[in-house]
Order: C-alpha cells, then sequence, then structure tokens
C-alpha cells in the first residue's frame, strides 16, 4: 500500500491553474479559491510595466512555482548565462516554491526555434543534460524540476525508453520531477507505448508537481496544444499517479482558447475530486 | 561534432528550411506516423507560433494590409530573420527595418511607406509598454531646487520614452485600425509632426509635440542643462517668453510622469 509517509518531505502545495493575463484582474478583485499559482518565467522577465505589476500585487496573496521554456537544457549549445542571471533574478524577485524547465533543446547556433524539442533517448545525451542540470543547480544554489515534454518525432538513435531516459537524467544531476501526465499520454499514443509503463517506472520521490492539460487529435497523432479541456483518459492516468506518488501539487495547464476563469476553477475541482478520492481509498 | 549536436543541427536545419530535401533516416519510421509527417509537425508548430507572435506585436499592421497579405508577409520574416533571443518577446524588432527593405525594393509594398511607420510605431508601443519602472521627478522634488542651482540642472527622463518623426498620420491609423471593430481610415501623406510615447504609471501614451516642445526634449534627451534647454527655446520665440515656456514644459514633463530625476554635473 502507498501512503504519503515514503514523500512526507515533498512540500505540498494543493491545486494550481497557470497564471494568465486574461485572468490577471478577476484574480486580484475576486481571489478564486486556487491554492497557488504556476508562471511562465520569461513573460515576467521584463524591465518594469503591467505584467510585472500583476506579478508584485497577485504574488502577495498566492504561493507560485516558476515554469521556464528557455532554458534549453539539453541543447550542446553553451548553457546561457545571461538567461540564467535573468531567472535567478525573477526567482528572488518572486520567491517560487521551486523552478522548472523542460527536458528538450530549443536551438543550436545561436537561434531559438521557441519550440521545446524533444532529445534523444541515448547515454550520451543523459550525461550531456544531467551534466547541465547539475551546472544549473549550482548556480541557482537550489534544485531544478525537469519536465517531460510531448514528442511527435522518434528519433532512429534512440536506444532508451522515454521513462529511462527521465529518471536516469534525475538521479544522475539529482534534480526534480514536473511530470506532465497530458505529455505522457500524448507521447505514449504518438509512439506507440503504455503510458502505465511510463508512470510506474517514475522515482515518487523526486515528483514535486504534475501538469494536466487538454491536447488535439490531428493527423494520426495527438498534439498537446493546451487549448481543451483534460481529456478522460488523461483523468484516468492521473488517478493512477495520485494512486502511485501520494499528494502531489497538481496544477492545470491552458494556453489558448482561454477560457473565464470560473470555468477553470470548475476543472480544477474535478481534478481535486479524483485526486482526494484516490487518497481517501488508500487511507480506507 | 557530437552524435548529439550533429542530430540538434540536422532537426534544426530541416524545420529552418523545410523546402530543403535531406534525409530523415535520423527519424525512425517506427512511430505511429511517417518520418516526414513527424518532422512537418514541428515545421508548421514554428511558423505557427511565429505567425502569432508578430500577429499579436503588430495588430494595426495586420489590419492594415489583411491577414493573407500579412501571412505572407511575416512568413517571409521568420524566414529570413530567425530568432535569435530566448524571449519571443523580442523576436519581431526588426519587423519595421525589414518591411522598410521591402518597400523600397519589393514592387509589390510600392507607395507603402505609411506601412513602416505604422510597424515601427506598434513596436515603439511595447518598448513603452515594458520598459522599467522607476521613480518619478515630482512638483515637490522641483519646488526643493535652490533658484541658483537652475541652469546647471539636467534631467534624466522615464525609461519608457520614446520619440519618432512621422509623415504620415500614423498614430490616427493605428487609433482607428486598433478600434473595435476597426473604423474606416487612409493614409494621408505630409502630416510631419514629432511623437512623444510613453508609459505614464502603468499606461500606455502617446501624443504630438510642438516644434519648440520637441527641440527643448530633444536638449533634455541628450543631458543638456536647463540654460542650454532655454538657449534653444531663444531661437523660437521672443527672449522674454522664454523662461515661461521653460518652466511650463517641465512643469507638464513632470506632471505627465516623464522625468525620472534631476541633477547637478559636478
Ligand atoms: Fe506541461
Amino acid at each position: 500500500m502507498i501512503t504519503n509517509e515514503h514523500y512526507k518531505n515533498r512540500p505540498y502545495l494543493g491545486y494550481g491553474l497557470g497564471l494568465r493575463k486574461e485572468h490577471y484582474e478577476t484574480v486580484l478583485t475576486e481571489r478564486p479559491d486556487v491554492d497557488w499559482f504556476e508562471i511562465i518565467s520569461e513573460n515576467y522577465m521584463v524591465d518594469g510595466g503591467k505584467p510585472l505589476d500583476y506579478l508584485t500585487r497577485i504574488r502577495e496573496h498566492y504561493p507560485m512555482v516558476m515554469h521556464g521554456v528557455s532554458m534549453s537544457i539539453g541543447s550542446t549549445e553553451p548553457l546561457d548565462f545571461d538567461y540564467l542571471k535573468r531567472l535567478k533574478a525573477l526567482i528572488k524577485r518572486v520567491q517560487p516554491a521551486w523552478f522548472s524547465d523542460h527536458l528538450c533543446w530549443t536551438g543550436v547556433n545561436g537561434l531559438n526555434l521557441h519550440d521545446l524539442m524533444p532529445l534523444p533517448y541515448t547515454e550520451e545525451a543523459i550525461q550531456h543534460v544531467a551534466d547541465r542540470v547539475s551546472q544549473v543547480q549550482d548556480y541557482m544554489g537550489r534544485q531544478m524540476l525537469l519536465e517531460n515534454v510531448s514528442s511527435y518525432v522518434s528519433y532512429s538513435a534512440s536506444h532508451l525508453c522515454e521513462w529511462e531516459f527521465l529518471r536516469e537524467v534525475a538521479e544522475r544531476a539529482d534534480c526534480l520531477i514536473l511530470l506532465d501526465i497530458n505529455n505522457i499520454y500524448v507521447s505514449a499514443y504518438n509512439h506507440n507505448f503504455d503510458p502505465y509503463t511510463y508512470l510506474h517506472a517514475i522515482p515518487a520521490e523526486r515528483v514535486y508537481q504534475l501538469h494536466l492539460a487538454g491536447h488535439t487529435h490531428e493527423n494520426n497523432l495527438i498534439i498537446d496544444t493546451h487549448d481543451h479541456p483534460i481529456a478522460d483518459p488523461v483523468f484516468e492516468l492521473y488517478a493512477a499517479a495520485i494512486q502511485q506518488f501520494g499528494r502531489v501539487s497538481t496544477m492545470i495547464e491552458r494556453d489558448d482558447h482561454i477560457p473565464p476563469l470560473p470555468e477553470l476553477l470548475a476543472e480544477l475541482d474535478q481534478v481535486r475530486h479524483i485526486a482526494e478520492h484516490q487518497l481517501s481509498d488508500q487511507v480506507a | 561534432m557530437t552524435p548529439l549536436a550533429k542530430l540538434q543541427h540536422r532537426f534544426q536545419e530541416s524545420v529552418l528550411d523545410p523546402g530543403k530535401a535531406v534525409s530523415t533516416t535520423w527519424i525512425s519510421a517506427s512511430g505511429r506516423a511517417a518520418p516526414d509527417i513527424q518532422l512537418s509537425i514541428y515545421c508548421h508548430a514554428y511558423r505557427a507560433r511565429l505567425r502569432e507572435v508578430l500577429a499579436n506585436d503588430y495588430p494595426a499592421t495586420q489590419t492594415a494590409i489583411g491577414d493573407d497579405h500579412f501571412n505572407a508577409l511575416v512568413t517571409d520574416y521568420i524566414d529570413t530573420h530567425p530568432s535569435h533571443y530566448f524571449n519571443l518577446r523580442d523576436f519581431g524588432q526588426h519587423l519595421p527595418g525589414y518591411l522598410a527593405d521591402r518597400v523600397q525594393y519589393d514592387a509589390g509594398y510600392q507607395e507603402m511607406h505609411w506601412l513602416v511607420e505604422l510597424a515601427e510605431f506598434e513596436w515603439t508601443l511595447g518598448l513603452a509598454f515594458n520598459a522599467a519602472d522607476v521613480i518619478l521627478f515630482t512638483e515637490q522634488d522641483m519646488a526643493e531646487i535652490p533658484f541658483e542651482a537652475w541652469p546647471e540642472l539636467r534631467f534624466i527622463v522615464h525609461p519608457s520614452l520614446h520619440r519618432l518623426e512621422f509623415e504620415w498620420n500614423t498614430p490616427e491609423m493605428w487609433l482607428a485600425l486598433t478600434a473595435d471593430p476597426p473604423t474606416p481610415v487612409s493614409a494621408v501623406h505630409n502630416q510631419a509632426g514629432s511623437w512623444l510615447i510613453w508609459r505614464e504609471q502603468l499606461v500606455t501614451r502617446f501624443r504630438s509635440m510642438p516644434g519648440d516642445e520637441q527641440q527643448a526634449l530633444d536638449k533634455v534627451c541628450m543631458g543638456g542643462s536647463f540654460y542650454q534647454i532655454c538657449e534653444q527655446l531663444a531661437t523660437l520665440m521672443n527672449e522674454e517668453e522664454v523662461p515661461l515656456r521653460a518652466a511650463g514644459l517641465l512643469k507638464a514633463w513632470i506632471a505627465r510622469g516623464l522625468i525620472h530625476k534631476a541633477y547637478l554635473n559636478t
């Protein structure tokens, strides 16, 4: 039986949402029942103005975590210390519970594709990424969370499974994991693997945060569009994740077709209901 | 190059130039979709994302030339100006310059000089929106400066302040094109004027400047002293009018949050 005993050192924030500019005003005036917010770090890497002002005011009322898209931890280019410096300054300002980025690369040759490009699952890539995560953690003076991405390409060079790759990177770098349940589902479909096998291979003690999101079927593949409500099979996978990991801070990512806040709050209630149901089963 | 580096370069090349026939043997054929389909997802997403960013940065430009024309324009821009920035916010910064080139050399853009000004205006509004927050110089601060210090007093303007020279009715066009719904407007030439763009607290603002104000503000921005500002004004008006005008301008700038600091060069 799984209990939270094993993971009592894991900080727990509850049920959160991604903070989006469409909701700034509502969040401030109505103080919705959201336990915490995740911010996209790059959106606040500006000198001043409205977004930073909202950030400061909303931070006064809610715990936050920071989620980045530009670290390019898997790139074979040198780490961008200009970026890391700005990230560190933002961390100092926001005082997030933790910060995360993706297990991916975003560009080479000094260019940025502004996309989360997957890595080949090879020993070479594991060592490369683990070394860089260690460098980042040394520079930041704290652990980071790495998130699994959705992918649409599988490399001929890969000789490991994605979950073996993720686990090995996390262990070698001694970093934490942001497990995106929707991304597991999307990649499992696109690459024909069993999402539950993936889930079961993940070391629970490293999982500090879960992402949930919607997706779209397109071209006989599933695309991680974040523009729909969470799909039922993703909810099922989430229930299994809670069974396995115990209480983990969970949030919904919505980046497109952003609905009014009450709609997302209702979806978050659904998430809370599923998780609490799993957890009460465990006690019984 | 290591195998990982080689793979990343190959993948990136295929995304940046999907027309180029390159081998896809590095993509596994065992997936649900064929290698070229797998690759096309990334090629498509790359352009779609950047197009969306530019549409957000340049809404009036898009409305002015229509979706199809705008799409063609930004697709060319995406292909010729790949991003060197970690922040998507910076990606569109070369579009006004790119447009200026197109207007000069491309028959399809003949007589569209106004479009360059419009894009430049939109980009500058964004710069003001994200500029640093600073403490403002107030009327109270002004009152505390001893009379004898005034001639040598210099000023630092708010970091959001930008000045643009337009030949067209660009701000008017921008207002009409970004109205909801957009209202009809046409480009009118020979509307020469100096425009001021800045952020007052959190609100981005713009207004035109009369000639004497523009020259006085130029002096301020170049680090000129209050005495030099007055000298500049004296070339434009009777000497007895100068002190009142100089004080009036400064007061108005302070009231609208344009002045960050005053200092003495010692
Ligand atoms: Fe995610």
